[in-house]
């Protein structure tokens, strides 16, 4: 019997649950490893295979979690949680599978991984001697290759480093060697959940759709919209206010993605290609982001105070101009609906607006502004927020509907490495590396005239020169030159997240 | 273009002709010329469209044992199975009504999208996007091959209309036939399609004889009438009033008849296309008006005559004078058996009461009767005055279509397939569904017709003594209604007479509408001018919209006044004047001589100083050429102009008279910088995309190859299908290496405009201008071919008059010199801008930004799964929401503006944005400033390696569509400031169009 719904159930024992519905746990450790013996590589994960966390596991652990909390009235202190998940490179999967099998993806990124190349591509420097260049990467690039990476999370650090010294050696006993280590911790920045530059990071996030695969067959995505008629449109294409419903073709093997230009409709001959094998699995883009705080800070004291010479009234102050370019304020706040201070929407309202048009109807607890923003007045047009998620406004590729089809799944969290060292371990999952992250980093992020024409490039992510940020001021707008680079990569792979059952029985056979 | 089907489309042609000439202009008399063309006579006679799409659904069923003589070349809502060419029979029928259908046979072997139609000078039949041909069909709006006239033959996604089929005759194409499987060459039998019945379009209706039973008892019908109306030559100036105005362009289509009454004693008449059959919708209740009066007097007159005295009261009167009736009445009955088809209901009609002298007193009765909410009079009131349809259908029911037709038949205003006739009830009842075959449509007349009948009834010769009250139910037009009714004639003569005049004014009308094209009225009007008193019946069909309708009756008026006024025909010559002043303005032929008669378009006088110029600002244009490229790209502007002015006042439910339109034109934030010109600074933007089509999907290996392949799209010629209004040819070595490839944004009006610009240049310099833009047009092709040889003759299509532009020329194919996919076209560009301007409103006030759901507005103004189309309809419609005038970048096009080389690899490090080459238009760093239509990556031949060793992100470069994802495209718009006209003074706030 199927689910009742046009929605498919999701094999939640298969689908490793850092994908669906994601570990967000305090501390994660990713262990990046080489495979030196196949054969023994194979035992190995094979053994590791029923250690794996499930979607299901997860998802009963989230909601365990919830329960204690509302008991407690407090976040758990140290609930003994511990997950793993493991991915493979493309380089990886051949030692393990075959190049056949690898070939049959369709996705030309993955199978070629984030070289020096691709990493061009993408909008990282193309020079050997600037920072950021593949060849000097700690992880992955020309330099250091990586065959895999385990994912280890859990709110107990102990617990968390007792594992990673087990495993570890387990892995360098068994046909593996262990490449590089990264330490997330949600609190590595100064305040939690917020990334290095200060700003609540995490909101938006797309909702899988689909069901649990029995009775009753629940939305593995909680919907939160209110249920009131008023509510309908809204409840036709969100999970909860700002995260759009999107079908699992986009984010799982062996599952439709939508139609084209129609997201609430799934088009059955639209699925991700790959190996049989990939079915419940998930490409996975890894990349270390050193994030420079200094240089960010400096450079909009520099602007906002050169702003003010030639406005004295409307030029915004540092924080002001931070937050314009990011698109909400510090505590998450969008500036479409709070445009002049940070007002520190909490609860659902934080992300409930559109671009377009006025969301609405209001929702039942939320008396912020709301207001439409075609032309960026509010948050200007190539604020970070709208670059990669123009919402419901149309881009360069046609129709809103289409922008949804390009989402991913976050997954990343801060990490702080000593000495200078901090920024973002960015995780992503999707099914098509090309269409979905780099999409978003070479098409919109790296250009100035997409999504939306002269909003100018991103001014978080953006590398490079002759980059620059127009910003609405006083009836004007100002073109901002983008003179320095704040984030820079340091590290980065492409990954296949396989299913469970990869582990469990393909590994063996192959 | 084979011989044969050459052949046919010449007969068909003919068959036009004969249409037009009077001597059968309905749906199946066009069937029946065309199908004895085929030299296959074993149809039966009365096969009508309809019935033939039937049997062909069928699958021929109904010509069991025979060889179709068909091949189905497209089923409804499926892609044609082969190519459609010239001489292909479209099959259209309306469901749900049994048989009305249509045909129109295919003239030429190509179809255009709708939005290249307008620069080749092709009239399409709607506003659906689609591709469209150029049609020859008869009925009641017939086409010759000349006029240009298209119909829709597949949607935008290839598929054939619903309710819809493509048949090819077999004999044009043997091999076809057999492909086909419809049968085997046995017996045949005649398709059978309807019982014998009486045939109003063949011989003249006979009088009945009395025959019947009722002796002494009065006839239900009216003597047979003659409007005695004296028909005028030139240089009569009634003649050439309506020559003028019949003439003039935008009245193009239109039939005209007037009678001029105004000098006692004489009924001078003059048409123009008065004699062929139209469709004229509600203006067809004029047959129910005297039907009902004509009933009326013969009711009294037969009761007059009972002198039996058992006749004591009046269902025993109605009960005596139905039964002497009966056979008379059954002579106009058509063999079916439903309850129209019935004699009047006279209980239903009338109140009838005995005078105590003797005798009876007969009226319309005015109380219910039967089941009827409202009394017949109330009814008939209501039908006529006030157009209502549920009420014309119960008039119609309760007087039965015998009775009707046998008043129109016996009267002579319907006759030898000819004249005024209804077989619809307005209330959504048919009746006897075979007669309308022979009427042409189901509310048909022609325009002399209604003006015999009206003059008729002018003289009370009509239904002698039923004048007044007749003429009473037709004052709506003079405001005597409440809701419901206006006239054209009223409208269009009160708006240019003064006040004097218009207190004389008077006019009784039946206006009559459905949609394009089929705007009409019929009037009686009287009104005092500057020439003297004017009397006249006139009629006006078929009418673009309500607004040319009423131009037409106020350019009839004028002519008139002017023909009566002795000072200017007795001075000169009348028709010399009146040419003169229609030179004057293009648009409007007759009013630039009376000093208070301004014209609509006045307000937008063309800019002398402003020129659009040639795309990419190609060089090779003289003055001459230029002034005609400026004149079809103002024209498509305007056309757009119009089509938004027309859709956004009926959208606001304006009047459709030139007060509403200009109210609508308020709202227009699209606009012509030839028309008008701004004196602000206007701010030059661009709607950005690449050139990689994602309406089959995102980029894959699948789709890297579909597009790099050429592809049939329905026209049987192979085309590029890349349709971002950037396409691209590869050419490859011996080894299959991509050495080069060309891509183009040039769009194809550039060349078409270039074969032949007669129609955008004056007439005398046509021949000569012609010739330079042929010779320019050769000089491009070869120069971009490199091939000195090519010859104009390389670069048509068709043959003889049929010769034209050939877009999938062999040169333009493997060169990739300009855009061929269909969609691709300017036309498509001003089109889409033009569409998306309008602002919309949804149920709950709130303003429509969702490019989706304005595009159901709209009625779909682009393909949504584009990158192009969406992004500029909400560019566009962003700027007019926020009360902003746009327009479109000069020179108009669509142009590649850069190739984005980011993280490409070459295997001598070289740049490889060096490989880049633009081959027309130019480059700027300003990307919004580039004006790129064609441009080719290719490496030179010193570098030992071919596109195919160049790297895109670490993969090799197979496929030319992997650098066409990285080829920008715009689109360029100028956009004024917020709330401000175009020449700085403040704007009113946009009234939105609601979208249902």
């Amino acid at each position: 019997m199927s689910a009742p719904t046009d929605e498919p159930g999701l094999d939640l024992d298969d689908i490793q649950g850092n994908a669906v519905p994601g570990f967000l746990k305090n501390n994660q450790h990713f262990m990046f490893f080489n495979i030196v013996d196949a054969s023994a590589a194979r035992k190995t994960l094979n053994r590791l295979g029923s250690l794996l966390a499930s979607a299901r596991e997860i998802l009963e652990a989230h909601k365990e979690w919830r329960q204690i909390r509302e008991k407690l009235g407090h976040e758990p202190d140290s609930p003994q949680y511990l997950f793993r998940n493991l991915a493979l490179s493309a380089r990886g999967l051949r030692k393990l599978t075959s190049d056949a099998d690898v070939d049959q993806f369709a996705d030309e990124a993955f199978k070629e991984g984030l070289s020096a190349a691709r990493s061009a591509y993408i909008g990282d420097t193309a020079v050997k001697s600037e920072p950021g260049h593949a060849s000097g990467w700690i992880v992955g690039g020309s330099a250091h290759p990586v065959d895999g990476v385990l994912i280890m999370a859990s709110d107990d650090l102990s617990l968390l480093t007792k594992e990673i010294k087990k495993l570890s050696a387990d892995f360098t006993a068994h046909g593996m060697s262990i490449v590089h280590e990264d330490q997330g911790d949600v609190n590595a920045a100064p305040q939690a959940g917020h990334e290095q530059f200060g700003f609540k990071d995490g909101i938006s996030q797309p909702a899988i759709r689909g069901r649990w695969p029995k009775a009753p067959y629940d939305f593995v995505i909680s919907r939160t919209i209110p249920g009131d008629k008023a509510f309908d449109q809204v409840r036709a294409d969100f999970a909860s206010p700002g995260c759009p419903l999107v079908w699992p073709g986009h984010f799982l093997f062996g599952y439709a993605r939508q139609q084209c230009i129609d997201a609430r409709t799934r088009d059955d001959s639209n699925k991700p290609v790959g190996p049989a094998w990939a079915k419940n699995g998930s490409l996975m883009v890894y990349r270390r982001l050193r994030q420079h705080t200094d240089e960010f800070w400096r450079f909009v004291a520099k602007t906002s105070q050169a702003l003010s010479k030639k406005y004295p009234k409307e030029a915004p102050d540092k924080q002001r101009l931070a937050s314009l370019l990011i698109g909400r304020w510090p505590s998450g706040t969008p500036l479409v609906r709070s445009p002049s201070t940070d007002t520190g929407i909490t609860g659902a309202g934080l992300n409930y607006f559109s671009y377009a048009i006025k969301q609405a109807p209001p929702l039942p607890t939320d008396s912020a502004s709301n207001a439409a923003d075609p032309a960026g007045l509010l948050c200007p047009v190539g604020a970070h927020i709208r670059k990669v998620n123009p919402r419901d406004q149309a881009t360069d590729l046609g129709l809103a509907d289409r922008t949804t089809a390009h989402s991913i799944l976050r997954r990343g969290l801060t990490y702080d490495a000593k000495g200078g060292d901090k920024g973002l371990i960015f995780v992503a999952y999707q099914t098509s590396i090309v269409g979905q992250f780099e999409f978003l980093m070479k098409q919109w992020i790296a250009k100035r005239d997409a999504p939306r024409h002269h909003g100018g490039h991103d001014p978080i992510l953006s590398q490079g020169v002759g980059r620059v940020f127009y910003l609405p001021i006083a009836d004007k707008v100002e073109e901002i030159v983008l003179s320095n680079t704040f984030v820079v990569p340091t590290g980065g792979e492409y990954f296949f997240s396989p299913s469970i059952d990869f582990f469990k029985t393909t590994i063996v056979t192959s | 273009m084979r011989s044969d089907s050459a052949r046919f489309l010449q007969r068909a042609d003919r068959a036009v002709e004969i249409c037009r000439a009077g001597r059968g202009s309905s749906e199946t008399s066009f069937l029946q010329h065309i199908i004895s063309g085929m030299g296959d006579s074993e149809f039966e006679p009365g096969l009508s469209p309809a019935a033939l799409y039937r049997a062909a659904m069928s699958g021929w069923t109904r010509m069991e044992g025979a060889r179709s003589p068909f091949v189905i070349v497209a089923l409804p809502s499926r892609p044609p199975r082969t190519p459609l060419c010239a001489g292909d029979w479209m099959l259209r029928v309306t469901p749900g009504t049994g048989n009305i259908g249509h045909v129109s046979v295919l003239a030429s072997d190509d179809l255009l999208p709708r939005a290249a139609l307008r620069a080749e000078g092709i009239t399409p039949e709607g506003t659906q996007p689609g591709h469209y041909g150029v049609v020859i069909e008869g009925g009641p709006f017939p086409h010759g091959r000349e006029e240009l006239f298209a119909r829709r033959f597949l949607d935008g996604r290839g598929l054939l209309p619903v309710h819809a089929i493509i048949l090819r005759p077999a004999s044009f194409d043997a091999a076809a036939a057999e492909q086909s499987g419809l049968g085997s060459p046995r017996k045949r039998t005649p398709l059978s399609t309807r019982e014998p019945y009486f045939n109003f379009g063949g011989a003249p209706v006979q009088a009945d004889t009395e025959d019947d039973q009722s002796g002494t008892i009065a006839s239900p019908w009216p003597a047979r009438l003659d409007a005695k109306l004296t028909e005028v030559a030139k240089p009569h100036p009634l003649r050439a009033a309506v020559d003028i105005v019949a003439e003039t362009s935008r009245f193009k289509g239109m039939t005209f008849a007037l009678a001029d009454l105004s000098t006692s004693g004489t009924r001078a008449y003059a048409g123009a296309h008065d004699k062929e059959q139209r469709f004229i919708a509600s203006t067809g209740k004029l047959a129910i008006l005297f039907a009902a009066f004509q009933l009326r007097k013969s009711m009294r007159e037969a009761a007059a005559t009972i002198t039996d005295k058992r006749v004591a009261n009046a269902t025993q009167l109605f009960a005596a004078v139905t039964g002497a009736w009966c056979p008379r009445i059954q002579r106009y009955f058509h063999g079916t058996r439903d309850k129209k088809n019935a004699p009047p209901s006279l209980a239903q009609i009338f109140n009838a009461t005995q005078r105590s002298a003797g005798g009876w007193d007969i009226d319309f009765a005015d109380t219910p009767r039967g089941g009827e909410e409202r009394a017949f009079a109330d009814r008939l009131k209501s039908a006529v005055m006030n157009s209502n349809d549920d009420d014309a259908g119960s008039c119609i029911r309760d007087l039965g279509f015998p009775y009707i037709h046998g008043c129109l038949a016996e009267a002579g205003l319907w006759q030898k397939g000819k004249g005024l006739w209804i077989a619809l009830d307005y209330a959504g009842g048919l009746w006897w569904q075979d007669a309308l075959d022979d009427a042409g449509s189901t509310q048909a007349a022609t325009a002399r017709t209604l003006v015999e009948m009206l003059t008729l009834l002018e003289f009370d010769e009509l239904v002698p003594g039923s004048r007044t009250e007749m003429l009473d139910l037709l004052s709506g037009a003079r405001g005597g209604v409440t809701f419901g009714v206006i006239s054209y004639i009223q409208r269009g003569v009160t708006s240019h007479l003064s006040n004097a005049e218009k207190k004389t004014l008077d006019v009784r009308a039946k206006v009559g509408y459905t949609g394009k094209n089929t705007h009409g009225d019929a009037a009686i009007v009287r009104h005092s001018s500057q020439a003297g008193d004017l009397r006249y019946v006139v009629a006006i069909l078929n009418g673009l919209d309500g607004a040319t309708a009423e131009e037409a009756a106020r350019a009839l008026d004028i002519a008139l006044t002017t023909a009566h006024q002795p000072a200017v025909h007795e001075s000169e010559d009348w028709h010399e004047a009146a040419e003169e002043a229609s030179s004057a303005s293009s648009e409007w032929p007759l009013i630039v001589h009376r000093s208070r008669s301004r014209a609509p378009t006045e307000e937008f006088e063309p800019d002398e100083d402003f020129t659009f110029n040639p795309t990419a600002n190609e060089p090779g244009f003289d003055a001459k050429l230029l002034k005609g490229w400026h004149t079809m790209i103002s024209d498509t502007f305007k056309a757009n102009e119009a089509d938004i002015a027309e859709m956004i006042r009926k959208g606001l439910s304006l009047p459709d008279t030139p007060t509403g339109l200009a109210a609508a034109k308020k709202n227009i934030r699209f606009f012509s910088s030839a028309s008008r010109p701004p004196t602000i600074a206007l701010t030059p933007t661009s709607v950005n995309w690449a050139g990689f089509p994602l309406g089959r999907g995102d980029p894959s290996l699948k789709l890297y190859k579909y597009f790099d392949a050429l592809h049939d799209l329905g026209s049987g010629r192979m085309l590029r299908d890349q349709d971002e209004y950037c396409e691209w040819s590869v050419f490859r070595n011996s080894a299959n290496q991509i050495v080069r490839v060309v891509f183009t944004s040039w769009p194809p009006e550039f060349f078409r405009f270039l074969y032949n610009p007669s129609r955008f240049v004056p007439a005398a310099e046509s021949a000569s201008i012609k010739a330079f833009s042929q010779g320019l047009l050769v000089s491009l092709y070869q120069k971009h071919c490199g091939n000195s040889r090519i010859a104009l003759a390389d670069l048509e299509i068709g043959a003889g008059s049929s010769k034209k532009y050939d877009s999938g020329n062999r040169w333009n194919t493997e060169q990739c010199l300009h855009l061929q996919q269909p969609s691709n076209n300017l036309g498509a560009e001003i089109n889409i801008a033009a569409l998306a301007s309008i602002v919309r409103r949804d149920a709950a006030g709130q303003l429509v930004a969702n490019v989706k759901v304005l595009n159901d507005c709209a009625n779909r103004f682009g393909d949504m799964p584009r990158r192009s189309d969406p992004a500029i309809a909400d560019a566009v419609n962003g700027a007019a929401r926020e009360n902003r005038f746009l327009t479109l970048e000069n020179p108009v096009g669509l142009y590649m503006t850069s190739l984005d080389t980011t993280g490409w690899e070459t295997p001598d490090g070289a740049d490889p944005q060096g490989f880049w080459k633009v081959l027309t238009g130019t480059a700027n760093t300003d990307l919004d400033r580039s004006m790129i239509v064609r441009a080719e990556y290719t490496v030179p031949a010193g570098n030992r390696y071919t596109v195919s060793d160049i790297k895109i992100g670490g993969v090799p470069i197979r496929f030319g569509g992997q650098i066409a994802e990285h080829v920008q495209v715009r689109l360029g718009a100028l956009v004024g400031p917020k709330n401000t006209d175009l020449t700085g003074g403040k704007l009113d706030p946009i009234v939105p169009v609601p979208c249902i």
